[in-house]
């Protein structure tokens, strides 16, 4: 993966822009996220941010990987009258995203915010760790790599997002849940904020990245004054909602739902790291629903994706992920009822179709059902990024 | 009725409906038949097609009025009796005809009226009058009779009159859920902004429903006339109809009159001189049982797949293209149109204290008189399948009716006493629903009809939520398994769990309603579950795996004509001596015994055939 760190404060941002400005936030969805200065959540924090000081934010466009030029100009395409009014854009993107989006909007304010120090890796115990740099940063190669910190401290630049810079302070609404008050961020998704607040809620369709679709119901919850179960990703944040998320009724509920999910879809999803999760919290052993196993040809055509049908459970996160984040459209659902499928292309092979290999689809999927073919296929279960795994020493060079 | 619409120009007019189900019934060759008729006596006879008044035991019928005579209706014509039938008519001989048509209908010949008979004057025809009185096509015709009156009336007054209005009539939606008109109407008016949209559900997906797609077909107009009223009340600028491709004759008669009416200035710019703007768009949809509902629809209409999505917001707060957007049944806003024209007092004058009006209901399967029929909210079942359809044909006995499609539920007969309204429908586990109402008698069966309305949702919804998706593959393929006669005792509480599941999980009221017809067939019918289950038993002789055929040696004549007619060889024997049907190859196609000339085969319950007929071989002797 890139290397990159924030390369400006929120001040200097600010002197960029003004309070005419209609601004577009755009962030990448890949390496740069996990550098952890961009991506959906980020460019919330930067809208609380921007929005407390009276600038105005008229998007938020996430692209799956903004150092593809195709994709950055399908995004442009894609909402051309928001684009248009947009006088700047501020991008959360490695500098090659940057170059990026600054050709394709050349008759714009584009505002870089971070620089880039080459290729690396990601250690679960270290984060990003850059170990080739590119000849600009004069860094020696070292077998241990640097850290993002090393970075910063070698280079006087700043660590973590700008809301390192100052404490974004959005307006916050109280609310109830399972009987005790819970301060929350005001017409925030219900769904995040629980999360945010440690809470476990199972959830197989929503990423706050892709929006709400409501179709895996394994995130119900009860809510006062609202006729039966709601599905919380679904559901606005009102003042002094009353909420509840845990009780019999619900974890029957929802294990029911579960076990439905997995009575139609192959054994291997058991393995996926939601699923397991899940399984184990609900100690679910064996399944009161019955029906065939799935039984379908994976689909190896692509250089780069596995697809594997009979883990799909239809939660449509590659579908959005491809439509909203890549603007390739490649995924899509085919048959109604319960013949539904997702299919690529127009139900032809994944090889075949026009895939821009951003593997936004298999970062999104929930049950590995889309893989990259890098990843040793023996495992499985956790989603591929925080499985590639890197030698501790690089051998010294010869 | 007036003159000129019963007589025409000519004085003697001849009615032939031109609807789907009279077409299928053979009417295009009677009117063919007609015009030939006409051609060859040189008779100055005007030609109307017109729509279905809802008698579908009659189709085709034609209707003859000339001036100084009856208007006298034939049923059930075939295009060889026409000249026979416009001789005997001039001669005033009625003796082959069906009935006069108007109470005022008198002649030397007197025959029964159709205001005589149960099938008619059971009904109120509120709604309905006009179908098949006048020429759908014909703006002219719906002018005449007292078209677009609500509509002028409406535009000249403030549409919180027009709400008001609905609020006393106390109109209520006709697409299932009963959701007071006005409410809806108001809520979308006081949203904010200037786009706002109304759409007209004419999907009609369940099966045994036909009740739109006649009123589309018969009296177009009635619906356009509806739609622009609830356009100019919560000040919408365009409207959409949605009907099936599946119906094009309803399609093009609605097409044919938003042209219509655009020409008359009912419809685009500066409606009746009012300052009002407004048109309609006739969308044409794939199909899907989904479709019919709202946010499926909208869905639909913006040219995405037709999935629901969650409510709350509900379409009238951000509905079409996140515009404020109203979605009405068609018979809804026909009864809009009616309300208008005729008054709120008469409309709230009909029905029960909570609801008010008229509800057309189509009847189908186990009873004589199959049709569409209109009767004031709260009749009671009973009234409607034996006074109106005629009961049961002859030898049989109605078991239960199945209200409201798929959604919905069966009741059985000895609550056929019950009103039919939605709060006494819903306490005994059915719903009002669209209308449809299917009849079941003693040869079918609650399980096997149970199974047919899970394969049709879990085929018919859209699968995007996982309960809706999963919960109805899951019960249609428990209850597979049960009319196959694989049923275990334990099969009824996993169905009972996963209805359970599906109503409170569900995304949509599809899949929250989806296992009615289960739950109903539990609650009313629950011992022919367990003789699916436990003795392995059909009562009803519907389910092939728990019945077998079996050849009377009483009655066989050793003919073989069963034999030749097997398409699987299974049936051997020699001539004159008792035909044996080879029960592993026989795949219970009943042909053999429909073919029958003596009755000798008979379909026999239960798995082990030979040990019954050896029972009854015994009892004999
Ligand atoms: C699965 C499903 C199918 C439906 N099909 C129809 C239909 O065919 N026609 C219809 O008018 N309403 C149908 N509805 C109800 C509509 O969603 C909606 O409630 C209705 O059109 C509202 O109109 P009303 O207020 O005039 O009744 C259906 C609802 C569901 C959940
Ligand atoms: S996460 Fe809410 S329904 Fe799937």
């Amino acid at each position: 993966m890139i290397i990159s760190v924030r390369s400006i404060s929120y001040d200097e941002l600010k002197r960029n822009l003004s309070h005419d400005d209609k601004i577009v936030l755009w962030s990448c969805d890949t390496c740069v996220k996990h550098c952890g200065i961009a991506g959906m959540d980020k460019m919330i924090v930067l809208e609380d941010l921007l929005r407390e000081d009276g600038y105005n934010v008229i998007k938020k466009e996430l692209v799956s990987e903004s150092c593809q030029i195709n994709l950055a100009k399908k995004h442009r395409a894609a909402h051309t009258d928001i684009f248009d009014q947009a006088t700047a854009i501020i991008v959360l993107t490695c500098e090659i995203g940057y170059q990026c989006v600054k050709t394709v909007f050349n008759d714009k304010k584009v505002i870089e915010t971070a620089k880039t120090f080459g290729a690396g890796n990601f250690s679960n115990k270290k984060g990003p760790i850059l170990t080739s740099p590119i000849p600009s940063t004069n860094l020696e190669i070292d077998p241990e790599g640097y850290t993002l910190n090393n970075l910063v401290e070698r280079f006087n630049l700043h660590p973590k997002f700008f809301d390192a810079d100052k404490e974004p302070n959005p307006e916050k609404v109280t609310i109830t849940v399972d009987g005790k008050p819970l301060v929350v961020k005001k017409n925030a998704t219900l769904l995040d904020e629980l999360l945010a607040n440690r809470m476990k809620i199972p959830h197989l369709c929503y990423d706050a990245s892709l929006g709400a679709i409501g179709a895996c119901r394994m995130c119900l919850v009860k809510i006062e004054g609202k006729r039966g179960f709601v599905p919380s990703c679904s559901t606005i944040i009102e003042e002094n909602m009353v909420v509840t998320t845990e009780d019999e009724e619900l974890e029957e509920l929802r294990k029911s739902v579960l076990q439905m999910i997995l009575a139609e879809s192959g054994p291997e999803i058991q393995q996926s790291r939601d699923i397991r999760f899940w399984m184990r919290r609900y100690k679910l052993t064996d399944n009161k629903f019955y029906l065939d196993e799935k039984d379908e040809p994976v689909d190896d055509s692509s250089e780069v994706l596995i697809r594997d049908p009979n883990r799909c459970i239809l939660c449509g996160k590659c579908v959005r992920a491809c439509t909203e984040l890549s603007g390739q459209r490649v995924f899509n659902f085919a048959n109604r009822g319960s013949k539904t499928l997702a299919i690529t292309g127009l139900n032809e092979s994944f090889g075949n179709t026009d895939c821009a290999h951003c593997l936004a689809c298999a970062h999104y999927c929930p049950t590995n059902a889309i893989t990259p073919k890098s990843i040793n296929k023996k495992i499985v279960g956790y989603p591929f990024w925080t499985l590639i795994s890197y030698p501790k020493k690089v051998a010294p060079k010869r | 009725m007036p003159e000129e619409i019963v007589y025409g120009k000519t004085g003697f007019r001849i009615r032939v409906p031109m609807a789907s189900c009279t077409i299928a019934a053979g009417a295009n060759e009677v009117l063919q038949s007609i015009q030939a008729c006409l051609e060859s006596k040189n008779l100055d006879v005007e030609i109307v097609p017109v729509g279905c008044m809802g008698l579908d035991f009659i189709d085709p019928w034609i209707e003859l009025t000339k001036k100084g005579y009856p208007s006298v209706i034939y049923a059930n014509v075939t295009p060889d009796m026409i000249d026979q039938i416009i001789l005997e008519y001039l001669d005033r001989d009625y003796s082959s005809a069906f009935a006069f048509r108007y109470e005022n209908d008198t002649d030397e010949n007197p025959i029964q009226k159709l205001d005589e008979m149960e099938v008619w004057n059971n009904q109120v025809r509120w709604l309905s009058g006009k179908c098949g009185i006048i020429n759908p096509d014909s703006i002219d015709e719906y002018v005449t009779v007292g078209g677009y009156q609500g509509l002028k009336k409406c535009l000249k007054q403030d549409p919180d009159e027009t709400i008001e209005e609905l609020k006393k009539a106390n109109l209520r939606g006709r697409g299932g859920a009963g959701f007071p008109t006005y409410i809806k109407w108001n809520i979308c008016k006081q949203q904010p902004g200037e786009v706002k949209y109304v759409i007209a559900n004419c999907d009609e997906g369940d099966p045994g429903a036909f009740m739109n797609r006649l009123l589309a077909e018969s009296d177009p107009h009635r619906i356009l006339e509806g739609l622009i009223i609830a356009g100019h009340t919560i000040g919408a600028n365009k409207g959409f109809v949605f009907v099936r491709a599946e119906k094009p004759l309803a399609a093009k008669r609605l097409l044919k009159a938003a042209e219509d009416a655009r020409e008359k200035g009912f419809l685009g710019g500066n409606i009746m001189g009012s300052g009002y703007c407004f048109d309609i768009e006739v969308f044409l949809s794939a199909g899907a049982f989904v479709c019919g509902e709202e946010t499926a629809m909208i869905a639909a209409i913006q040219g995405e797949r037709a999935n629901p999505i969650q409510r709350p917001p509900f379409p009238a707060v951000k509905g079409l293209w996140d515009m404020p957007t109203i979605i009405n049944n068609v018979e809804t806003l026909a009864h809009v149109a009616t309300i208008m024209t005729e008054g709120w007092e008469k409309f709230a004058a009909l029905g029960t204290e909570k609801s008010k009006g008229t509800k057309m209901y189509c009847v189908t399967g186990a009873v004589q008189r199959t049709g569409a029929y209109e009767v004031p909210v709260g009749t009671p079942i009973k009234k409607l399948l034996y006074d109106i359809a005629g009961g049961p044909p002859e030898g049989k006995s109605i078991k239960a009716v199945q209200l409201g499609g798929p959604s919905g539920g069966c009741v059985p007969a000895d609550m056929f006493d019950l009103p039919m309204d939605y709060d006494s429908l819903q306490s005994a586990g059915a719903i009002m629903g669209s209308g449809g109402m299917v009849v079941l008698d003693n040869t079918n069966c609650m399980v096997d009809m149970a199974r047919f309305f899970l394969s049709f949702t879990a085929a018919e919804s859209c699968g995007k939520c996982s309960a809706g998706r999963i919960g109805t593959r899951l019960m249609y393929e428990t209850l597979k398994r049960i009319t196959n006669g694989e049923g275990k005792i334990d099969d009824i509480e996993l169905l009972e769990e996963i209805s359970d599941v599906m109503q409170k999980a569900c995304l949509c009221a599809l899949g929250r309603t989806a296992s009615n017809p289960v739950l109903t067939t539990f609650r009313y019918f629950k011992q022919e579950y367990f003789d699916h289950i436990n003795n392995k038993k059909c009562e009803a002789l519907v389910c092939k795996a728990l019945l077998n055929y079996h050849v009377d040696s009483n009655k066989c004549k050793g003919c073989l004509v069963c034999a030749k007619s097997c398409p699987v060889e299974a049936i051997s024997g020699q001539k004159g001596t008792t035909a044996k049907i080879d029960l592993s190859k026989c795949i219970k196609c009943g042909t053999c015994a429909e073919i029958c000339p003596f009755d000798a085969i008979q379909k026999l319950p239960g798995r082990v055939p030979d040990e019954s007929v050896k029972v009854e071989e015994d009892c004999c002797k």
